[in-house]
């Protein structure tokens, strides 16, 4: 009878098992809990945020500016894993300007960086700061990349797109192909594989660099749909994001791919913009989306054909939560952007997930 | 002994006079009542009504984002203050744009979600809870009086008026144009507000048939309320439209009246904005108007030539007196008043929404009485 009782129980067990979810966590993809939010010492409003970049859990960097003394100046915030605080060691902090894109080639900290109207890449080394002015100047100035042994501006001057390139010791100009018009972003993986989206004459089109030359990189977009983002894995792995218009109607797009294969997906993100977009430390994509309340911000983590929404800490009295920017820091995953308090203008925020 | 009794009397008589002139020193006046701090802003409410001096209701939204839609809100007044009522089987967003009630433990409220979904809510006298609305209706405002309740709202884009039938709703006949407002006395007497290509126009429905007038002809002329007090004395306010630009130049309000034989414009002591709402209080009190972004000119050659006019007018059977809002801190001043009269008495609530700081908005609401 005690055998027939144990063999009972056993099968209830069993059974209770595999009835109730079980999720497996791995040591590598903790299990997101919920968002909290991080103080982060005040700019002076308006303040606009440029960029987050992280690299291990101790350490993230971001970019912006405030308007302070009738003029924009940049700032830049530091994490080191517990809080936030200003850096104003930077060349210029106290000078008109603002601070961009950020991008981590090897040991070093590059960053887009305006210094009383006169563009240059700052770079953050181990000894301190130094700087690499740019061969021009642009009208504009629409995006940055770097990696080791290479470094790519992009823009516009009086005689129309440039493509700047800096090879860690001097900088030439790049040409693209025929028709094209503009390069809207570039992101760069290696010093030989770099990939950029352009407008051109017969709508947008990715293009590639192989170390030779900028060569259309024959990607078949959905048919009306510009580009938001390429995101470039060490696996290989290449993901778009944009918008495809359908009878005016905007809907998100993600292409996933090795480069030659592509698969498309159309996530319930609406028309969100995915520029914000970053791989987890769960695997899945995250991105902030637009909220359905004052007081909270919003997430979506889609993984593969799953989309799911998380939204940030409530916060008291806040009337707009605007996510700009996130970063994986180790296991966690770390957002930046304003929140405007009912009463005051929008100021830094930031938030964690997990950790 | 004469002394003594001298300076007692005088100092019966200091007190008294004193008494008497704290007491009539202050003519009664607009004030500000606060709202409650479980009110998250940005908030605004939309409508109230009050069945006593102890129970009022007022609708709106709260929690209202830059972008974000807001949550349906409901305050309750209890005699003392008032309180924010719990909704706790309304789980959408958006806001609740009209209320009313044909006895305590029969209010309405009418509200669109976030999604553009119309929703009715109704309160038994315990509780809260959503009712079905009419199907396909986009329902804009409930309107209550001499038993009835009515619904105003869109088919389609294409107006409808319903009452309330049994467990249901029933359609009832249209008057020619759009009906912005309406004043309940019976089922087979109701007047409405609203406008037509023509101009301005009330009607009255007489169970069978509407009968309407245009009560003002000009372009874009349009009446919002209507408050018949007898059969020879009904009122109509909105605007008075206009024709030609600069965008964004201010227009005039429209105040109409009929004495039994014809409409006539009532001039009004403000210059520019619209009527935003018209309430009876007991007999032998005023008749309240009040007016949206009130505007008069300035003295000749002042800069800006605008400067601020009377929120409220209290017509007491001649004449206006003017009154404007308090100043409240930290907001500036309001968009839109929406009044409700306290059955009985001589006080009456405005509720709506008040410019807040940094471009916001914020919920107001102002009491008389």
């Amino acid at each position: 009878m005690n055998g027939l009782r144990a063999f009972i129980v056993c099968l209830v067990v069993a059974c209770a098992a595999v009835v109730s979810p079980v999720v497996v966590v791995s040591p590598a993809a903790a299990v997101p809990r919920s968002w909290s939010a991080l103080p982060v010492p005040a700019a002076a409003p308006p303040v606009i945020v440029s960029d987050l970049a992280a690299r291990g859990p101790g350490e993230a960097w971001a970019t912006g500016y405030e308007y302070a003394a009738d003029e924009w100046r940049p700032i830049l915030y530091r994490w080191d894993g517990t809080t936030w605080s200003r850096d104003t060691t930077i060349p210029g902090a106290g000078e008109p300007g603002w601070l961009g894109k950020m991008q981590f080639v090897g040991e070093e900290m590059w960053i887009l960086h305006s210094r009383a109207g006169v563009v240059e890449i700052l770079r953050r080394s181990a000894g301190g700061w130094s700087a690499v002015p740019l061969p021009q100047e642009l009208w504009t100035y629409q995006d940055f990349a770097a990696v080791p042994g290479a470094a790519w501006v992009i823009g516009e001057d009086d005689t129309g797109l440039k493509v700047l390139r800096y090879d860690g010791s001097g900088w030439t100009t790049q040409s693209t192909p025929d028709g094209v018009l503009y390069l809207m972003g570039i992101t760069a993986r290696t010093a030989t594989d770099a990939w950029a989206w352009a407008d051109t004459d017969t709508g947008t089109t990715v293009l590639r660099w192989d170390g030779t030359a900028w060569r259309d990189a024959k990607v078949s977009l959905p048919p009306n749909s510009n580009v938001h983002t390429i995101m470039l894995e060490p696996s290989g792995r290449v993901t778009i994001g944009g918008s495809r218009y359908t009878d005016g109607v905007a809907r998100t797009y993600l292409m996933t791919g090795n480069g030659h294969a592509w698969h498309t997906t159309y996530p319930p993100l609406g028309d969100t913009d995915t520029e914000a977009m970053v791989r987890g430390p769960d695997g899945a994509l995250w991105l902030p989306v637009r909220s359905d309340r004052a007081f909270q911000s919003r997430y979506a983590r889609v993984d593969g054909l799953r989309t799911t929404f998380s939204y940030g800490p409530e916060r008291t009295n806040a009337i707009d939560v605007k996510p700009r920017a996130l970063a994986r820091a180790g296991s966690s995953l770390l957002s930046f952007g304003t929140v405007e308090i009912y009463g005051s203008k929008p100021n830094l925020m930031s938030e964690r997930l997990g950790g | 002994m004469a002394r003594r009794l001298l300076v007692a009397a005088l100092a019966v008589a200091v007190t008294i006079a004193t008494t008497m002139g704290s007491a009539g020193a202050e003519p009664p006046s607009w004030q500000p009542v606060p709202v409650p701090a479980q009110v998250r802003p940005q908030a605004g409410l939309n409508e109230a009504v009050a069945l006593g001096p102890d129970r009022a209701w007022a609708v709106g939204a709260d929690a209202v984002g830059r972008e974000a839609p807001g949550f349906p809100l409901i305050l309750r007044w209890d005699g003392s203050a008032w309180q924010r009522q719990s909704l706790p089987g309304i789980g959408w967003q958006g806001e609740l744009l009209s209320i009313a009630a044909t006895s305590p433990t029969a209010v309405w409220a009418v509200g669109r979600d976030s999604a553009g979904g119309a929703h009715l809510l109704r309160f038994d006298g315990i509780a809260w809870y959503e009712s079905r609305p009419p199907r396909g209706v986009a329902l804009t405002k409930v309107v209550a009086g001499g038993g009835e309740t009515w619904l105003i709202g869109s088919r389609n884009g294409a107006q409808v008026l319903l009452r309330r039938h049994g467990n249901g709703w029933r359609d009832v006949p249209v008057p020619p144009g759009f009906v912005y407002g309406l004043h309940i006395l019976a089922a087979d007497d109701v007047w409405a507000a609203g406008a037509t290509d023509s101009g301005a126009t009330v009607s009255h429905w007489n169970g069978q048939t509407w009968r309407q007038t245009i009560v003002d002809g000009f372009p874009r002329s349009a009446v919002g309320s209507v408050l018949a007090v007898s059969p020879t004395e009904v009122w109509a306010g909105g605007t008075a439209g206009f024709v030609g630009g600069p965008p964004g130049r201010p227009i005039p309000p429209l105040l109409v009246r009929w004495d039994g034989q014809a409409w006539s414009r009532v001039a009004v002591p403000t210059d520019f904005g619209s009527i935003s709402s018209l309430a009876p209080t007991t007999s032998g009190a005023p008749i309240w108007v009040s007016v949206a972004r009130s505007q008069k000119w300035g003295p000749p050659g002042s800069y800006p030539p605008l400067v601020p006019g009377p929120d409220f007018l209290a017509w007491n059977g001649q004449s206006f007196t003017e009154y404007s809002e308090p100043a409240v801190a930290g907001e500036g001043d309001s968009r839109v008043f929406l009044l409700a009269p306290v059955p009985g008495t001589a006080t009456v609530w405005s509720v709506g929404r008040a410019d807040g700081p940094e471009g916001t908005f914020a919920a107001r609401v102002l009491r008389f009485g």
